[in-house]
C-alpha cells in the first residue's frame, strides 16, 4: 500500500513536467511581455529609471532568454554581428551613421539630437522595413545619451538585442577591431563593451584618434587573457541549448518550490503567497460543495432505486435532468437575478463573501461567522447543483444495477431487513463507481468556479486566474496552473485509494 | 449524394442495417425525437436568419428602379462564419429541390433515366444558384440611411424583423418590448412611438430578437465545427494508440493523462485569452479562434473511447483476416475497425456539441469570447447580467442556452440508449 502511494507520488512530478511544459508554451504564445505592458503604466518616472527597472526586471523574470530552446551556441554569430556593424556604418541609412560617428567624435550633441529627431519624424517607426528598423535600433545604442529623452523604445530594444546576442558575438567583434574602416573600429569597441557588460558611458564619449587606438589596444590585450572564456565546447553549448531558457529556469525555481514573483506592476508579491490567499477562499467553497454533493446525491440515488418507476421518482429524476442541463453559470445568473438584485427579491447578498467593510467593522465574531455563511449560500448552491445532478444520476443507475443482483435476493431471503439489505449490501457496491467520479469532479469544479467566482465577485482561484489573464501576469498564471495540477493529481490519488477502501477486492500490493 | 438505397449491394449493407436499427430505436424515444426536431428547427432558423431578420429590404423601389439590397448586402461585411451560413442558405433550397425532384422522377419512371435527370436538374440548380449569386454582386449599393427611410415610408419588402444583429436603432436604446417612447418629430410635435422591436433592444440599440437568431449561428458553428475538429483528432490519435499499441500507446496515453489533469475550461480560457491578443490573429474573427481552441484541446475524451474500442477489436477475426489479406494498416483502421468503433464517439460528440456551446457562452460571458457587435448568446447573457433591469435580454438568451444544451443532452442520451444492445426491444 505504502509503496503504491510512494510510486504514485513519484509519478506526480512527471505529469507536472508535462503540464508545465504545455502551459508554458501556451502562455508564452502571447505577444509582448508583461514588463512592456507594465512600462506604459509606470507614469511619473523618468524614462531612464524605467529603463533601468525594466532591464533588471527582464533579468529577474528570465525574459531575456528564449522560451524553450536556446540555439545561440550553435548559431553562426559572425554573419549576424557583421550585419549589425555594417548596418550602422551604413549603406542603408548614411545619415544615421553620420550621427553616430559625429557623436563618437564628440561633436555638438545638440546638433546631433536635432538630427536624430528629424530622422525619427521622417521614419514612421511602425512602417520601417526590417533593415531600416535594425539600423535605427542599433543606432540607438550609440545614441544612449539622447535616447532616454527621444527614442526610448528604440534604445531599449537595441540594448536588449545586443544582450540577447551576448557573449556569443564577442569573437566576431574582436575580429572587427582590426578593420581598416575607422567607424567600424569605433562601433566594435562600444559593442564589445556592451556585449561583455562593461559599458562605461564616459569611456566612449568623444572618441578621438588617440583614444580610439588606446581603446582598441585595450580590448586586444583583454582578448588575449579572456579568449578561452568565449570558446565553448559542444557540451556547454548543449547545456546552454536546454539550460539557459525560460522554461529550464522556471523548472529550476519550481524544484526549489519557488513560484517566482507576480509580474503585476506595483504588486511584486510572491506568487505562492498570492495563490495561497485565493486558494483558501476557493477551497472552502469546493470542500463544502463536494461534501454536499455526496451527502445529497447518495440518498437520492438510493431513493430513486428503491422507488423505481413511481411518480415521485420520475418527477425527481426529471427535476435532476433539468438541473443537469442547466449550466451552472446560467443557473448562477438566474439565482442571483431572482434573489439578490431585487427582481423580484433581494434578501440574498450580491457580491463577495462578506458584507461591505462599513458593516463588517461593527460586527462581533458570531455575527461575522453568520454573515460569512449567509454570503456562502448562493455560490455553494450553484457549485453544488451541477455536480449533484450528474452524480445522482450515476448513483441512481449504480443502485438500480446493484439492486437486481442475485446477492441482494439472497440477502433478503436470509431474512435481513430491507434497510440492512439496501444500505449494507447494496450501497457499498453502488458506491464504488461514485468514488472514481471524485477524480472527474475536481477538475470540473476548478474550471467551473472561474465563472461562478466572477458572477458572485468572490476572490478565489478563478478570480485570480482571470485577472492574471487580463493583466498578462505570466508567473501567477503558471503558478495557478501548477497548483491546480498538483491538487487534481492528489485528488485522483485520493480517489484511487478510497476505491481500495470501499472495495476489498482491490488491493495495491 | 447520388447513391440511393436501390444501388447494388455493397459490403457495408450490414452497416446500413445497423444504423437502420439504431434509427428505429431512436424513433421510439419520444423525448429524443422532440429534441431532434428542436435542433433541426434551430438549424433552419440559423441558416435562414437573414430571411427573418435583416435591415435591407428584399425588393426596393428606389430612384434607379427596382433593386435587391437584401441580396446585395449578404456578403458585404468582413469574412465571418455568416458567409458560410449565407452560402448554405442560398444553396440549400435549390439543392433540396434537385435531390427531391431527381429522386421522384427517377423512381419507377422508365422515361427518365437517372443520367438525364441528373443533367436536367443540375442545369436548373446551377441556374438558380447563379441567379442568386449574381443578385448578391450586381446592383447599386443603396445607402443604409435611405433603406431605413424606405422602411418608414413602406417602399420596400422587408423581412419580418427589419433589423440585423448589428443595426443600431438610436430611438430605442435598451428599451424593453412594448415600451412607449416620447420624441419630437420634425415639425416639433410630440409623438409617441411604440417599440417596434419584438424583444426590445440592448445598450447599442440592437434588436434582441435578431441577435438571438444570429447567435444561433454562432452557437451551432462553434458546436459543430469545434466538435468535428476534436472528434477527427480524437479518432485519429485514439485509433493509432489502440491499433498500434506499444510505445505509441504509452506515449499517447501519457499525453492524454496530462491533458485530462487539467480543467479543460481553464485551459481553453487561458488559450483563448492568450491567442485573441496575438498579433497574427488580430484580424481573425474571434469565433474561429474559439472554435479551433475547443477543437484542439477537447479531443482527449474521444481519443480514450476510440482507443478502448480499438483495443477491443484489434484481436478479432475480421481484423486478422484483413491483415492476412495483406491490406494496409490505414485501410484496416479506416474501413474495417472504425465503422465498428465509431458509435461511442458519436454519442460523445452529441454531448460535446452541448459542451462546446456552453464553453463558448462561458467565454463570451467572461469577456474573452465573441465581442459586442457580433451576436452570441453568452455575450447577451453578460449584458443582461451587468444590467439586471434588462430582463428582456437576460431571459431569452439564458433560455436559448438552456434549451439548446438540454436538447443536445436529451438527444445524446437517446442515441446512447439506441446504441446500447441491452436496452433494445
Amino acid at each position: 500500500m505504502w509503496t503504491y502511494i510512494l510510486k504514485r507520488l513519484l509519478l506526480i512530478p512527471i505529469t507536472l513536467f508535462g503540464v508545465t511544459l504545455i502551459n508554458f508554451v501556451v502562455i508564452h504564445m502571447a505577444p509582448g511581455s508583461p514588463i512592456d505592458k507594465g512600462m506604459g503604466s509606470g507614469q511619473g518616472f523618468s524614462p531612464g529609471d524605467i529603463q533601468q527597472d525594466t532591464d533588471e526586471l527582464r533579468k529577474q523574470f528570465h525574459l531575456d532568454k528564449p522560451v524553450l530552446f536556446n540555439p545561440n551556441g550553435f548559431l553562426d554569430h559572425r554573419e549576424k554581428t557583421l550585419r549589425l556593424v555594417r548596418i550602422i556604418l551604413s549603406h542603408d541609412e548614411p545619415r544615421l551613421s553620420e550621427v553616430i560617428v559625429s557623436l563618437r567624435k564628440g561633436e555638438s550633441q545638440v546638433e546631433a539630437l536635432s538630427q536624430v529627431e528629424a530622422l525619427g519624424e521622417e521614419w514612421e517607426i511602425a512602417n520601417l522595413d526590417d533593415t531600416a528598423r535594425g539600423a535605427l535600433e542599433e543606432g540607438g545604442v550609440a545614441l544612449e545619451t539622447f535616447a532616454r529623452s527621444t527614442t526610448k523604445l528604440i534604445y531599449a530594444t537595441a540594448i536588449r538585442r545586443l544582450r540577447d546576442l551576448g557573449s556569443w558575438s564577442v569573437p566576431t567583434l574582436v575580429q572587427r577591431l582590426d578593420s581598416d574602416d575607422r567607424n567600424e573600429r569605433i562601433v566594435a569597441t562600444s559593442f564589445l563593451a556592451l556585449a561583455t557588460k562593461r559599458y562605461d558611458q564616459k569611456a566612449h564619449e568623444g572618441v578621438n584618434e588617440e583614444r580610439l587606438t588606446e581603446l582598441v589596444a585595450g580590448w586586444k590585450s583583454w582578448w588575449q587573457s579572456h579568449q578561452y572564456e568565449y570558446q565553448y565546447g559542444w557540451f556547454r553549448k548543449l547545456g546552454v541549448f536546454f539550460g539557459e531558457t525560460q522554461y529550464a529556469l522556471y523548472l529550476w525555481d519550481l524544484m526549489h518550490l519557488d513560484l517566482g514573483l507576480s509580474t503585476e506592476t506595483g504588486q511584486r508579491e510572491p506568487v505562492f503567497d498570492r495563490i495561497l490567499r485565493h486558494l483558501q477562499v476557493s477551497l472552502v467553497l469546493m470542500v463544502i460543495s463536494t461534501i454536499l454533493v455526496y451527502t445529497i446525491a447518495i440518498p437520492i440515488g438510493i431513493f430513486s432505486a428503491v422507488q423505481h418507476r413511481t411518480l415521485t421518482e420520475q418527477a425527481l429524476s426529471l427535476f435532476l435532468f433539468v438541473l443537469y442541463s442547466l449550466p451552472s453559470f446560467v443557473g448562477a445568473i438566474i439565482l442571483r437575478h431572482l434573489f439578490a438584485t431585487g427582481h423580484p427579491w433581494d434578501f440574498m447578498p450580491v457580491d463577495g463573501l462578506t458584507s461591505p467593510d462599513a458593516e463588517w467593522m461593527w460586527m462581533n465574531a458570531l455575527e461575522r461567522v453568520g454573515d460569512y455563511l449567509w454570503h456562502l449560500v448562493l455560490p455553494i448552491v450553484c457549485l453544488t447543483y451541477g455536480g449533484l445532478a450528474s452524480l445522482s444520476r450515476y448513483a441512481r443507475t449504480g443502485m438500480l444495477e446493484v439492486i437486481r443482483q442475485d446477492y441482494m435476493r439472497t440477502a433478503r431471503a436470509k431474512g435481513l431487513s430491507e434497510r440492512v439489505v439496501i444500505l449494507k449490501h447494496g450501497l457499498r457496491n453502488a458506491l464504488i463507481p461514485l468514488i472514481t467520479l471524485f477524480a472527474n469532479l475536481l477538475p470540473i469544479m476548478v474550471g467551473g468556479s472561474v465563472i461562478l467566482e466572477h458572477i458572485f465577485s468572490i476572490q478565489g482561484m478563478g478570480y485570480l486566474s482571470l485577472q492574471s489573464i487580463f493583466k498578462n501576469d505570466y508567473t501567477t498564471l503558471m503558478g495557478v496552473m501548477v497548483i491546480t495540477a498538483i491538487l487534481v493529481q492528489l485528488g485522483i490519488l485520493l480517489s484511487d485509494l478510497l476505491y481500495a477502501v470501499a472495495d476489498p477486492r482491490i488491493t495495491y500490493d | 449524394m447520388s447513391s440511393t438505397p436501390t444501388s447494388t449491394p455493397q459490403p457495408d449493407t450490414r452497416d446500413l442495417e445497423y444504423w437502420q436499427i439504431v434509427w428505429g430505436q431512436l424513433r421510439r424515444n419520444r423525448q429524443a425525437m422532440v429534441a431532434l426536431v428542436f435542433i433541426l428547427v434551430l438549424f433552419v432558423l440559423a441558416i435562414f436568419a437573414p430571411v427573418l431578420a435583416h435591415d435591407a429590404p428584399f425588393v426596393y423601389d428606389g430612384e434607379n428602379g427596382t433593386e435587391f439590397p437584401w441580396f446585395r448586402q449578404l456578403f458585404l461585411f468582413e469574412f465571418q462564419h455568416d458567409h458560410f451560413f449565407n452560402c448554405l442558405m442560398l444553396l440549400l433550397l435549390p439543392g433540396l429541390a434537385v435531390l427531391w425532384g431527381g429522386w421522384r422522377l427517377s423512381a419507377g419512371n422508365a422515361d427518365w433515366p437517372r443520367g438525364r435527370v441528373v443533367v436536367w436538374w443540375g442545369v436548373g440548380f446551377l441556374g438558380v444558384v447563379t441567379t442568386l449569386a449574381l443578385l448578391t454582386r450586381i446592383g447599386p449599393l443603396t445607402p443604409q440611411s435611405e433603406l431605413e427611410r424606405s422602411f418608414v415610408l413602406e417602399k420596400g419588402v422587408f423581412p419580418p424583423i427589419p433589423y440585423s444583429f448589428r443595426t443600431r436603432d438610436a430611438d430605442f436604446v435598451s428599451e424593453g418590448p412594448g415600451v412607449e417612447v416620447t420624441t419630437i418629430d420634425q415639425e416639433g410635435n410630440e409623438i409617441i412611438l411604440v417599440n417596434p422591436h419584438w424583444l426590445g433592444t440592448d445598450a447599442g440599440g440592437r434588436d434582441v430578437a435578431a441577435r438571438l437568431l444570429y447567435g444561433a449561428r454562432v452557437a451551432l458553428t462553434i458546436g459543430f465545427i469545434g466538435v468535428a475538429i476534436y472528434v477527427a483528432i480524437g479518432v485519429l490519435i485514439g485509433a493509432c494508440a489502440g491499433y498500434f499499441g506499444g510505445w505509441v500507446d504509452i506515449l499517447i496515453s501519457r499525453l492524454v493523462e496530462i491533458m485530462i489533469t487539467f480543467p479543460s475550461f481553464f485551459l481553453i480560457l487561458v488559450l483563448v485569452g492568450v491567442l485573441r491578443e496575438h498579433e497574427d490573429l488580430r484580424n481573425v474573427p474571434k469565433i474561429f479562434v474559439i472554435m479551433f481552441v475547443i477543437g484542439f484541446t477537447s479531443w482527449t475524451g474521444v481519443a480514450r473511447l476510440i482507443r478502448g474500442e480499438f483495443l477491443k477489436f484489434r484481436g478479432r477475426e475480421f481484423v486478422l483476416a484483413a491483415r492476412a489479406l495483406g491490406l494496409s494498416n490505414a485501410r484496416i483502421i479506416l474501413r474495417h475497425i472504425l465503422p465498428n468503433a465509431i458509435a461511442p464517439a458519436l454519442v460523445s460528440a452529441t454531448f460535446g456539441v452541448a459542451g462546446a456551446i456552453l464553453t463558448e457562452s462561458g467565454l463570451s460571458f467572461l469577456g474573452v469570447g465573441i465581442d459586442a457587435p457580433a451576436a452570441s448568446w453568452g455575450q447577451m447573457v453578460k449584458v443582461g447580467y451587468e444590467n439586471y433591469e434588462w430582463w428582456w435580454i437576460l431571459w431569452p438568451s439564458t433560455a436559448m442556452i438552456f434549451l439548446t444544451v438540454t436538447a443536445y443532452n436529451i438527444l445524446g442520451e437517446g442515441l446512447r440508449d439506441a446504441l446500447d444492445p441491452h436496452l433494445r426491444e
